[in-house]
């Protein structure tokens, strides 16, 4: 119906589609609500005001035709001496000058020659049907920069393993032991937490992503499923069958697909260690050393907030760390979790965090930091005012987090029109060595103040005696007051000018700089190195396709080059040492698999393949 | 006889960049107005969309041998326009971090009170900038440019069916994006009747 309603604004439609529209309209109301919207928003787009154009327009222009003229790129004698085939040569060329042909279209490939790389391993998740197919293949060549075209690959990809599921997969971790974590939501909307054990051999080498660290916006992502058709509608755990897990994460290397006449596997199943649940926090993530897995989960019908849990191979189920019910999950730091946490009371409605939180009369969200020993339980606080969801990298040296006004949406957060920042953690984090006292920093220094950020004041200032045993509840570290209080005394607004870093740190924080004024989803994956950092942003909510960027961190915090120009893509994306995998979306109904390589394995890049819609990389 | 043939080369060669120079002029005389208006529309900044503009007939005198019919000029211009600002919106959609300069609360707040003043024109191009690029595309031709349906595929650079669903896709993404925008202009409204004592404080030094 709304294609009839919009298309009428274009053409006349056929009479017994304006009749049948017009039957339709008298008895639903929301239809005509929106005949009515598109109306007005006509009507609204005709008002807007023509921007007149600059008075020297034709002057530069007039100046760049002729500076074409005499310098152009095109040469007559190359026209002159050409047969038809050259002179078709020359006719693509200036068409592709002048981006009527894609220079990296699959029909409009660059002749650029292949490079032999070390083989990178890229592993990616498909679904069909009750069905998800795991592959994964070896990239041995790619193209220079900026090509993408110049290699083919084999037309198929063998399937490492199929897993019988009737959910959609929406985040995976892989583990360095080679598990698989699958966060999946059913048709109604209830999340299952699932592991499942990837083929290994004894063969050292890096597994295809790594451990990472991510993190993302709380809410649920549109498209996530479950992975066992058993999914119950409150929070159960079901019982593991897995093996017992090892303390010493042993590198896997994911065999290369089989002979095309190889037997297809058989569908495996996944094993759920959580259900019916709604997902909150960043996507689960597994510890640096690989033994610990956490995430936080709420339950599905939004009867309460949100709490950690942290599952061990072996165990049966995942158990809460926490059961305040206001605990996201942002990341792992060290052996340790780091989690935002809300620290007042329930807020109604939505929010502006950072400049209101120092107001004592607005009902802001009033957030904290805490970082959790998920061994001891005990808790200490992060002096990083108003950050949301923050991920430290595997080296514990860069922290990026959110820092903007968060919106209720149900049980939810979401961030808005805020900012990601770059900073260097190892002046956040609480259990680092304190600082010698030439180092103690001002409580409100321009760049802390600028990112929120306060000096840190020890590691026992905020500690939090642990609690006693298994199952309690890890209390609340900080009150509203004292948050509150930590922000008073490092005003956002302190500073106009541009910053030096905090005492202690290598560098002023950084911030992401986007051409719009909304966040509204991210991802952040770091190498597992912490030396390279991607982040998936985008402005649309609920939306899959964001722009994926990457590079390099730096220890100066100067902006160093990017890895991966800002460029499109969907949510689910991996980093490695050297290589980074995404998914691209096409105006075709299949996506592409693409892969970009840099350092001593090459700069370049490669097409690898069409991809159904949903495919995630990992 | 070759170098002969050369000579007689070179001269239509020429002929056809001095056809192609006024042909230019000529579409620059006739849409220049226009073109800038639809980058400038889709890109949101007067100078790049400037910078674009210039470079939108530079691209067009370099193609000249690939328009096929003159009187298809003006479709073709858009054509070349909108592959031009799809390119640069690729390009800067999020750019990297950059050191932190500060933010003034002051600064936000003219600025929140600079868009509540111009609301409706602000949600709308707001929720413009939030449609999809190609769609986004679409929208102003038809609307603000008034391509016809063969036009606006030619520009579009698909079939006539392909960019009625464009159109349509387009039209619904807007009244998606408008409706977030009043929800978050309302939201913003009542948060300043929330801190009255905020704009009180500020109304005066303004005055001044």
């Amino acid at each position: 119906m709304r294609v009839l309603l919009a298309r009428r604004l274009d053409e006349p439609l056929p009479a017994s589609d304006a009749v049948a529209l017009e039957e339709h309209l008298k008895g639903c109301p929301a239809c005509r609500g929106t005949a009515h919207d598109y109306a007005a928003q006509r009507d609204q787009l005709r008002a807007l005001a023509t921007p007149p154009p600059p008075r020297d327009l034709w002057a530069r222009t007039s100046t760049a035709l002729d500076h074409e003229v005499t310098h152009g790129r095109r040469r007559p004698a190359t026209v002159v001496l050409g047969s038809m085939a050259s002179l078709g040569v020359v006719l693509a060329l200036v068409a592709a000058q002048a981006g009527l042909i894609p220079t990296l279209g699959p029909k409009g490939a660059v002749a650029a020659t292949p490079i032999a790389v070390l083989p990178q391993p890229v592993a990616y998740i498909t679904r069909q049907g009750n069905e998800i197919t795991i592959y994964q293949e070896q990239v041995s060549e790619i193209c220079p920069a900026p090509a993408f075209d110049c290699t083919s690959r084999p037309a198929d990809a063998t399937p490492l393993m199929r897993v019988d599921s009737s959910d959609e997969p929406s985040d995976l971790a892989l583990g360095p032991d080679g598990r698989l974590v699958i966060t999946g939501r059913d048709s109604e909307g209830h999340v299952t937490y699932s592991v499942l054990e990837l083929p290994a051999t004894s063969e050292a080498s890096a597994s295809p992503s790594g451990p990472q660290t991510s993190g993302s916006p709380g809410h649920t992502p549109s498209v996530t499923s479950t992975t066992h058709p058993s999914a119950s509608p409150t929070p159960t755990a079901t019982r593991s069958s897995g093996p017992s897990g090892s303390s010493a994460p042993s590198a896997v290397i994911i065999p290369p697909p089989s002979p095309s006449d190889a037997p297809t596997p058989a569908p495996a199943h996944a094993t759920p260690i959580l259900t019916g649940v709604s997902a909150a926090g960043a996507p689960a993530a597994w510890s640096p050393d690989g033994t610990m897995l956490a995430f936080s989960a709420m339950p599905a019908d939004g009867t309460r907030g949100p709490d950690i849990y942290v599952w061990r191979p072996g165990e049966a189920v995942a158990h809460a760390l926490t059961k305040d019910h206001r605990s996201w999950f942002a990341s792992w730091a060290g052996g340790r979790i780091l989690v935002s946490r809300v620290a007042a009371s329930p807020v109604k409605g939505a929010a502006k965090s950072p400049p209101a939180s120092a107001s004592p009369t607005a009902a802001a969200p009033s957030i904290e930091t805490v970082l959790i020993d998920p061994l001891d339980r005990s808790a200490r606080t992060v002096k990083l005012a108003d950050a949301w969801l923050p991920s430290v990298d595997p080296s514990g040296r860069f922290v990026i987090y959110y820092r903007g006004p968060l919106e209720r949406d149900g049980a939810m957060l979401r961030s808005a029109e805020g900012k990601l920042v770059l900073a260097d953690w190892r002046v956040l984090d609480p259990y680092a060595p304190a600082p010698s006292p030439s180092a103690a920093a001002p409580a409100a220094s321009p760049a802390a103040a600028a990112s929120g950020v306060s000096a840190p004041t020890g590691p026992a200032a905020t500690a939090v005696p642990s609690a006693p045993a298994a199952g309690d509840t890890v209390a609340p570290v900080a009150s509203a007051g004292s948050t509150a209080a930590a922000t008073r005394s490092a005003p956002p607004n302190a500073s106009s000018t541009p910053t030096a870093p905090p005492d202690g740190a290598a560098f002023a924080p950084l911030i992401l700089a986007t051409p719009g004024d909304r966040i509204a989803d991210w991802l952040v994956r770091w190498s597992p190195d912490g030396s390279v950092y991607g982040l998936w942003v985008t402005r649309t909510p609920d939306s899959e396709t964001g722009v994926l960027l990457v590079a390099p961190t730096s220890a100066t915090g100067e902006v160093q080059p990017d890895l991966l120009p800002p460029t499109p893509a969907l949510r689910a994306f991996s980093l490695g040492r050297a290589h980074a995998a995404w998914v691209a979306p096409t105006d075709s109904q299949d996506d592409e698999l693409r892969l970009v390589t840099w350092g001593p394995t090459g700069n370049g890049g490669v097409r690898i393949r069409q991809v159904g819609t949903g495919t995630l990389a990992f | 006889m070759a170098i002969a043939e050369a000579a007689v080369g070179v001269a239509a060669v020429t002929r056809d960049r001095a056809t192609a120079r006024a042909y230019v002029e000529q579409l620059f005389r006739q849409h220049h107005a226009e073109i800038y208006a639809y980058l400038a529309r889709m890109l949101r900044d007067p100078e790049l969309a400037a910078d674009l503009a210039q470079e939108t007939f530079v691209k067009a005198y370099r193609a000249f041998d690939s328009l096929e019919d003159p009187a298809r000029g003006r479709a073709w211009l858009y054509q070349i326009a909108g592959r031009t600002a799809l390119d640069e919106l690729r390009r800067r959609r999020i750019v990297r971090f950059v050191p932190w300069v500060g933010e003034s609360q002051g600064v936000a707040e003219s600025a929140e009170d600079t868009a509540l003043q111009q609301r409706v024109s602000g949600e709308l191009e707001r929720a413009l900038a939030v449609v999809p690029p190609r769609q986004r595309q679409a929208l102003l031709l038809a609307e603000l440019h008034d391509l016809t349906g063969l036009e606006l595929a030619e520009a579009m650079g698909v079939s006539h069916v392909a960019a009625r669903a464009l159109l349509t896709r387009a039209r619904e993404s807007l009244r998606q994006a408008l409706t977030v925008e009043r929800a978050a202009t309302a939201e913003r409204e009542g948060r300043r009747e929330r801190e009255p004592q905020r704009h009180d404080a500020r109304g005066p030094k303004d005055e001044r």
